[in-house]
């Protein structure tokens, strides 16, 4: 798997901050991951999470992403997913059976970042 | 790139044959003749998985699978462990150990190869 | 490539078998050193292992028992003696002896190995008996069965990643045994900042379809089902007969789930609005438990679908109700059609004729294909009843062969099934009272070995059974004897051959001398004779003596719609089979005169016999001045039957008549015509029966 590359773009209004994932991320570096996702949370009341360039992830990375999303809520932001149709990480999170609007008790406002089964 | 799968065996008849199932179903191989050969190749040889016997000279299987966990490159690996079946115990030895799986001898080739397939996906 | 691993063996074993000697040699000058012991168990640990893994299962199972001692050894149970260095010395080199003869297809001293196993059995302290080799597990070949729906909870221990176990791979596998809908939980999560990244905190709900069995799903958590938490319930068997489609209600899934308590559920349902929505809403359920329900009665519902697609492909089941509703509807429809083609024919209405005989050709398809849907062939009730014969004729001593013909004929499924013991019943009986015993036989001049013959043929409206020995044939006197004595008849009755012979059909009447097994055991003709009448068919008997008895049984098609010729007589309408017509021809006035009042035409050189149907039903009026003659073929035999006009060929929904008309005779049937009137269809053969009786 390609070596994992996180980098944390903000946007001119400052408003939003991006996380850009490319790579892969398995649990090696889960660490580093949840790292950024907090990190980038503290920052901006927006947060979008680019894996449109993700070649991998893995069942650890899908969980941090839910989590992340979670807690967004929990502090009255919000975090997207934005992915650009990129089919691994479709597939990685159809998978692992992560779908819209299933299994979360924080998102009340049906923005639940995992693709529809119906999609 | 193909993924590398490392087999620990005294046995050389056993080695012979696991090192040319996998190499037929499209893996790279590294031999280990026992747990301390072993340990010495992991440090410097990153494998996708490991096949180890349990009963070898110089550094036993438990032995191995608790060591290769403590290396960074080896702790979420899959490490699946040759037994026979009056070992029973040493299957729950080899668990608290940090094994992922089993796999009971005698085994055939295709049974080998489940297995590798089940963990390694 | 066995071979190549099977060297590989043997070298390593040889090695190990010499290295074995030393050490052994060694432990007898230190028997405590444990670094010995450790390598002489070893050797043969490996030996065995690899040994049973090559095929060398004599070297392996015998190589166990020297470990099984040194394994003891090794845990202090037993010390090294020098009786114990010489057996295992004398066990190595047996084991070079097997290795050496593995191959060359030499034998091994079987007497020696068994020897040294004695001797180390009883110093390991167990008796000859000891501990048996490792058996080989049989691997016991999966069956094929019905898919059955599973709702799986798989919950992972929080540190599954570091025993290398990677859920998704589980996941996969059980994707790859059926349909499979994964639904993964996530209302554990903690937040990001507690959440240890190289836990496990997911949970699966998986509803898996699945004809693979429930032991091969379990296979897949083999290696976790200790440490995981994993419940596996059936909640849906997809069996061949599987009709329903619905499934259970969100509700109810939830609480076969446990996830909602029956008090919690009845709250939820007082109010009048969705389910799943209120039990979320009301905080009860987090939607993910909710969403998974909901996933698992989408899944069950699509494999229950796709299974109904799948079987329509194949076969279909279906109450015999709907069939008889379609064969109903098919006939009126035949009927309605008639009408249409004559309507159409009066208009001479070029486009409406079109469009008749368009509708007429479709119909005559429909008929056919809704008819042959109840169709089966007799011949899978043929082929049990050559087992029957083989069973009683090697019971009773006899030889009989059955012969079986028209196997192809098809009767209605339903018909069929009924008919199965009634005809058990006749052969039972041609085999015990008909089939005499070889001797018997032999005395008689006939051959030993008795024949059955099984026909079954198409005849008009019916099937025609026959069930044909060539047996001793019926004993007139014994029946008459046998009426008398049971006071069925009064011994100074007259009777013709055939009342004689339909006395075997009176209520208990048996003419066999002793009672067998066979037959003659409460159930009597009588039985048999009033199950074919309840399918409104008729059983007949001819008999000649030390020649054979044929019983014939005769089943109407009650439901069949059948092809026939319709004639008019005076205003009244009759259907013959079309299947017995033979030709029509005239029949005038100088014909009549000519054959001097004896009812015979003379047909291409031919004189065929004639019934005149008006004087034999009686009807009023002078017959045309040319009548016709429709020449029906009987049992091998023209007989004609003079009516007014020919009309032509019509196919006829054969209603059956009322009660009243039961006992009718000439008349089998009657139809509805396409202009609503009456039709009877003719009983042609007991016609023909009954004017060679008048004859006579």
């Amino acid at each position: 798997m390609d070596e994992v590359k996180l980098e944390r773009v903000k946007d001119p209004q400052g408003t939003t901050e991006t996380l850009r994932v490319t790579g892969g991320v398995t649990i090696c570096e889960a660490r580093d991951f949840r790292e950024a996702l907090l990190a980038t949370l503290e920052e901006a009341p927006e947060v979008r999470v680019d894996v449109s360039a993700l070649t991998g992830i893995d069942l650890t990375g899908l969980q941090l992403l839910c989590s992340a999303h979670q807690s967004a809520l929990r502090r009255g932001k919000t975090l997207h997913i934005f992915d650009g149709g990129n089919a691994t990480f479709r597939e990685a999170a159809n998978g692992a059976g992560f779908q819209r609007h299933t299994g979360c008790p924080q998102d009340r406002a049906c923005s639940c970042i995992w693709v529809g089964g119906e999609s | 790139m193909a993924k590398v799968i490392m087999t620990a065996d005294d046995s050389a008849s056993v080695r012979q044959m696991v090192t040319f199932t996998l190499k037929q179903g499209g893996y790279d191989v590294v031999e280990a003749v026992d747990g301390k050969d072993a340990l010495q190749k992991l440090a410097n040889t990153k494998v996708d998985m490991l096949i180890t016997d349990l009963n070898m000279p110089n550094l036993d299987g438990i032995g191995l699978i608790k060591g290769a966990r403590a290396l960074a490159s080896c702790k979420f690996i899959p490490i699946v462990m040759l037994t026979t079946e009056s070992q029973d115990s040493k299957k729950q030895e080899g668990k608290a150990a940090g094994a992922t799986g089993w796999i009971v001898k005698p085994f055939k080739p295709e049974q080998l190869m489940a297995v590798v397939k089940k963990v390694l996906g | 490539m066995i071979d190549l691993h099977r060297q590989a063996f043997k070298e390593e074993a040889y090695e190990l078998l010499a290295e074995l000697e030393s050490s052994l040699l060694e432990l007898e000058e230190r028997p405590d050193d444990q670094d010995l012991i450790g390598r002489v168990f070893r050797a043969m640990h490996t030996i065995k292992g690899s040994g049973s893994m090559f095929g060398f299962d004599d070297i392996a199972s015998f190589t166990h028992e020297v470990e099984t001692v040194f394994d003891m050894v090794r845990n202090g149970k037993l010390t090294v003696t020098s009786r114990l260095v010489n057996l295992t010395l004398a066990a190595r080199d047996q084991i070079r002896a097997m290795l050496d003869a593995a191959d060359s297809g030499a034998e091994t001293d079987l007497q020696a190995s068994a020897g040294i196993i004695v001797g180390l059995r009883e110093l390991a302290g167990f008796g000859a008996g000891g501990q048996a080799a490792p058996e080989r597990r049989e691997e016991a070949a999966p069956q094929k069965k019905d898919p059955v729906t599973y709702r799986i909870r798989f919950v992972p221990p929080r540190d599954i990643f570091i025993t290398g176990t990677n859920p998704l791979n589980l996941l996969a596998e059980m994707k790859e045994l059926g349909t499979c809908t994964v639904v993964a939980q996530t209302d554990g999560f903690p937040p990001l900042e507690e959440m240890d990244p190289e836990g496990c905190y997911v949970y699966w709900d998986v509803i898996l379809t699945t004809d693979q069995g429930e032991n091969a799903v379990r296979d897949i958590f083999i290696f976790v089902e200790d440490d995981c938490d994993l419940k596996i319930e059936v909640v849906a068997e997809h069996s061949r007969y599987d009709e329903q489609q619905d499934y259970k209600k969100l509700g109810e899934i939830l609480l076969e789930r446990g996830d909602i308590t029956p008090d919690e559920m009845k709250a939820v349902l007082s109010r009048q609005k969705r389910f799943g929505e209120l039990a979320v809403s009301e905080g009860i359920l987090p939607e993910g438990k909710v969403n998974s329900a909901l996933a698992e009665q989408k899944h069950v519902k699509e494999v229950r679908q796709e299974k109904q697609v799948a079987d329509a492909s194949s076969s279909i089941r279906v109450p015999a109700e709907r069939l008889d509703l379609l064969v109903n509807l098919v006939g009126e429809m035949v009927t309605v059609q008639a009408r249409l083609s004559q309507t159409a024919a009066l208009r001479d209405d070029a486009e409406l004729m079109a469009i008749a005989e368009e509708v007429e050709r479709l119909t005559a398809e429909l008929r056919d294909s809704a008819l042959n849907i109840r169709m089966l062939p007799i011949g899978s009730t043929f082929s049990k009843f050559k087992r029957l014969v083989r069973d009683l004729s090697a019971e009773l001593g006899k030889q009989i062969e059955m012969t079986t013909e028209g196997e192809e004929t098809e009767l209605d499924k339903t018909v069929i099934e009924k008919l199965n013991d009634p005809l058990v019943h006749l052969i039972r009986n041609s085999i015990d009272h008909g089939i005499e015993l070889p001797e018997a036989r032999e005395a008689a001049g006939k051959p030993a070995r008795g024949t059955v013959h099984l026909a079954a043929v198409h005849s008009g409206d019916s099937v025609l059974i026959t069930i044909a020995d060539d047996g001793a044939g019926l004993d007139k006197e014994a029946i008459r004897g046998k009426g008398i004595e049971r006071g069925i008849i009064s011994a100074s009755a007259e009777l013709s051959e055939k009342e004689l012979f339909n006395l075997i059909f009176a209520p208990g009447f048996s003419t066999a001398k002793t009672v067998s097994s066979i037959s003659g055991r409460g159930v009597g003709m009588d039985v048999v004779k009033r199950a074919i009448e309840a399918l409104r068919g008729s059983i007949d008997i001819t008999s000649v003596r030390g020649q054979g008895t044929r019983i014939t049984v005769k089943i109407p098609l009650t439901l069949a719609i059948i092809e026939s010729l319709l004639v008019k007589i005076g205003n009244d309408a009759f259907m013959l089979p079309l299947a017995m017509v033979d030709e029509c021809v005239e029949l005038t006035r100088e014909d009549v005169a000519r054959s001097h009042g004896r009812n015979l035409a003379r047909v291409r050189e031919h004189l065929v016999p004639y019934i005149p149907l008006r004087r034999h039903f009686r009807i009023a009026g002078a017959p045309p001045e040319i009548e016709q003659i429709v020449i029906t073929q009987v049992n091998g035999m023209r007989v004609g039957f003079v009516v007014d006009h020919v009309i032509g060929e019509h196919q006829t929904v054969i209603k059956s008549l009322g009660r009243a008309y039961k006992d009718t005779e000439g008349i089998s049937g009657a139809t509805i015509l396409g202009d609503g009137s009456v039709a009877l269809i003719l009983d042609v053969p007991q016609l023909v029966q009954a004017a060679e009786v008048a004859q006579n």
